[in-house]
């Protein structure tokens, strides 16, 4: 089992200073943090128009991906195969 | 039985038995993705033919050894990521060969420039700037759509390191592909990359 990233600072109530990093956003969107820190960043996404902007950035480049046009096959590879 | 409707696992068992246009059927309706997968694993046409030929030459040879456990596709295209990988493991060890022109490496001053193109050629762009381990998890699980276990089957690794690469190598294109630019100017996002390697 990987680690997670380190772990994200949790956020006050004060100030917004605090976000998670995007690596931990990343995992959380991944689902690779252990579930005290998926609590914490969870709870911060929740609260934070900007960090949940980033897991809908993350969202996008996934899509993105998937909708990559697949490479042709050229023929004189093809042919070698 | 003879024709299209033979399935992978009897065309492969015809294969092992002797007839000789069974493999070629079989590589016939794979070989589209194969080459998907060598292409932007490797991202060198030259280089993706070479180690797709090499992959199939092993699995002709090999046919006798797969165990219906796994899927053919999972199997040929395991075959396939280890012929390429071998290939990348075997450039780094050498490093005066010439990497290809978009490969791993491209100046960070490119990155604004990225986001410009053409959303597929900058998509592929920023996928050569991944490390491999990186760009392999995500070809397959993104871009292929693989699911995670398939995908730890065919890297040979954990399913939670599939995750972690791709969580990783998503974070990365998307300060590539600048998907982050509005929320940088709102309030510096912390991008400490992520290309470390994570195990």
């Amino acid at each position: 089992v990987p680690p997670a990233s380190d772990p994200p600072t949790p956020p006050t109530a004060s100030t917004n200073s605090h976000h998670p990093d995007l690596d931990a956003i990343a995992d959380l969107d991944a689902g690779v943090l252990d579930g005290a820190t998926a609590a914490v960043v969870d709870a911060h996404l929740r609260g934070c128009t900007r960090c949940t902007a980033t897991l809908g950035a993350l969202a996008s480049v996934r899509v993105e991906l998937r909708s990559l046009p697949p490479p042709a096959l050229p023929p004189a590879v093809a042919g070698r195969l | 039985v003879t024709g299209p409707d033979r399935s992978d696992a009897e065309l492969l068992r015809a294969h092992a038995g002797g007839d000789r246009w069974a493999f070629d059927e079989l590589v016939r309706r794979h070989r589209d993705r194969m080459w998907a997968v060598a292409l932007r694993t490797l991202r060198d046409p030259d280089e993706a033919a070479d180690a797709l030929q090499e992959a199939l030459i092993s699995a002709y040879r090999a046919a006798g050894s797969f165990r219906a456990e796994s899927a053919v596709t999972t199997w040929l295209h395991r075959i396939v990521v280890n012929a390429c990988l071998d290939r990348v493991r075997r450039r780094q060890a050498r490093p005066t060969v010439q990497l290809p022109a978009e490969g791993p490496g491209e100046p960070a001053e490119q990155r604004d420039r990225l986001a410009e193109r053409d959303t597929a050629m900058a998509i592929d762009a920023a996928l050569g700037e991944l490390p491999v381990e990186q760009r392999s998890a995500i070809v397959l699980v993104d871009i292929e759509g693989y699911s995670v276990a398939e995908t730890a089957v065919l890297l040979n690794i954990a399913e939670g390191t599939v995750k972690s690469r791709c969580a990783r190598g998503r974070a990365r294109l998307a300060l590539l592909l600048g998907s982050l630019r509005n929320l940088d100017a709102a309030s510096g996002v912390t991008a400490r990359s992520s290309a470390g390697e994570e195990v």
